[in-house]
């Protein structure tokens, strides 16, 4: 049991610690909040349901993980209250539409950042990066692939709109795709007996193959691609304003907080990390340019 | 996103994309009303003549279907029933789900006509010396058809347009190209035209068919 004394040393020594973290925040005066955003008083963030760890349904059926987590840390920087920030759930296939819509404020939603994207919406800097993954049954025939190309001939299910889905229709045109309209579907017939592997980024893969010892990653590695908040095209002051809350949160390491909250330790915590904290084997940057 | 205008020639690189959802499209569409059409005189076969145990297996079968969404239907059939080790590609499952579907609504619809027409008819039939059989195959059958087609035609323009549904699963028809198509190329308003005029097609030119049918049973009969 702890005297008194040391126990009030002990709230001095947090207090103080706690000042010293908040001050960084102090350093909000100069990162702007747009007007209009300010106005609204609250935004509404487009939110991937079925992408652990980074956005998926909690028991309560609401939206959680590192995007959300991250969202909420917009809120709190921009109008002092994480609750400020709500939720839409959004799929490879829709997001971008609601963005340009206008039914959410902006994407922080997986998505990653091609060229062909920049056409439709503005990205503030990168997040995270991550590598494609294909999911294969362990037992199978497939489990000791290591390249994309064994693949051909073979059909690989994944959710329309990804970006896997672009990089093998380009690439890799003899392998026969389905597309769900979530990843989830397409990992649940997956694990059903049909197609031949799932593909998609690695990190929903892994939580898939974590919770289910009959599937596993095969040890294939694609198309590395950045994901990014996106906002509306044109929407310079939102951007710029989502640049610098990136920027502040991998400071403050609020993501390295997230991922150690939304994962277990094992390898997708390490992958997941590493997307956020190390720069990528391709030596691509997390800045991004914007489409004139 | 401001500034974005109707992209017609992106529609038209789209197009044989599209084409092909539409030509899948067609495929689930005919073969499912085929199919319903057979489940539909069949389940009224069995109601008219009252078979004991397949009378109940019919009505069962009709309640459960029309009193429960075609998506969870189908999303049963397709993730559910693999579990029991029945596992059916997409399209096939797709096929089979909507065809027992739209039979469901065939049999109430055949059923109705059948009751609707007149009870001398029978009585007719039976003083002229027909056996039940022979009665309902050569008078109730073809008099029934004569009327049940506008409602038939209902639920075969439902049945193509709830293809659509199929998407979910997987199968490539028109919504499944249309929406891939909005997820890769962020091209909503052309895709959904061409889906809008797509479905729109397909079902005018089913009901100018009815039509034709209706017309030619028609004949002889008074209007």
């Amino acid at each position: 049991m702890p005297t008194l004394a040391v126990r009030r040393a002990v709230l001095y020594a947090s207090a103080f610690l706690a000042l010293v973290a908040i001050a960084p925040t102090a350093m909000a005066a100069d990162t702007k909040v747009p007007d209009e955003l300010k106005k609204a008083g609250e935004f509404r963030v487009g939110v991937k349901c079925d992408a652990p760890p980074f956005g998926y349904m909690d028991e309560q059926g609401k939206p959680t993980g590192i995007d959300v987590d991250f969202s909420r840390y917009v809120a709190e920087k921009a109008f002092g209250d994480p609750e400020k920030a709500t939720f839409t759930c959004v799929t490879s296939a829709t997001r971008i539409q609601m963005l340009t819509s206008g039914k959410i404020d902006f994407i922080i939603a997986t998505l990653g950042v091609t060229d062909e994207r920049k056409k439709s919406v503005d990205y503030a800097t990168s997040t995270n990066w991550s590598g494609s993954g294909v999911l294969v049954k362990s037992d199978g025939p497939y489990s000791g692939f290591t390249k994309l190309e064994e693949f051909d001939g073979k059909e690989l299910l994944t959710n329309k709109g990804s970006l896997q889905a672009e990089d093998i229709e380009k690439n890799h045109p003899n392998i026969k795709l389905t597309k769900f309209d979530n990843l989830n579907d397409a990992i649940m017939a997956f694990r059903q007996g049909r197609g031949d592997g799932v593909t998609q980024d690695n990190e929903p893969l892994i939580a898939a193959a974590e919770k289910d010892p009959s599937v596993k990653l095969a040890g294939i590695s694609f198309a590395i691609g950045w994901a990014a908040p996106a906002v509306r095209r044109h929407d310079e002051a939102l951007r710029l304003f989502m640049n610098d809350m990136v920027t502040m949160a991998k400071k403050e390491g609020v993501f390295e907080a997230s991922v150690g909250k939304y994962t277990s330790a094992g390898v997708l915590r390490d992958m997941t990390l590493k997307g956020y904290v190390e720069p990528p084997a391709d030596g691509s940057s997390d800045q991004n340019t914007v489409l004139p | 996103m401001g500034g974005v205008e109707f992209d017609w020639q992106y529609l038209w690189s789209a197009t044989p994309l599209l084409l092909a959802g539409l030509q899948m499209t067609l495929i689930l569409a005919v073969t499912c009303i085929a199919i319903s059409i057979v489940i539909g005189y069949a389940g009224a076969t069995v109601l008219f003549f009252n078979v004991p145990v397949l009378k109940t297996l019919v009505r069962s079968y009709v309640s459960f279907f029309r009193n429960t969404p075609l998506l969870v239907q189908l999303f049963f059939f397709y993730f559910g029933l693999p579990e029991l080790g029945i596992r059916a590609s997409a399209i096939t499952s797709g096929i089979i789900v909507l065809s027992i579907w739209a039979g469901a609504y065939q049999i109430e619809s055949i059923r109705g006509a059948i009751e609707g027409l007149s009870k001398g008819l029978l009585d007719a039939a039976k003083s002229l010396g027909l056996r039940p059989l022979h009665a309902f195959v050569l008078v109730v059958v073809p008099l029934a058809t004569r009327t049940v087609v506008p409602a038939m035609m209902n639920t075969a323009a439902s049945t193509t347009k709830n293809s659509a549904l199929l998407t979910a699963i997987g199968v490539p028809e028109l919504t499944y190209i249309a929406m891939d198509n909005v997820a890769s190329d962020y091209r909503a308003l052309e895709n959904f035209f061409a889906l809008f005029v797509g479905y729109v097609t397909l079902v005018l030119a089913m009901s100018s068919i009815a039509t034709l049918i209706e017309r030619r049973l028609g004949r002889g009969f008074k209007a």
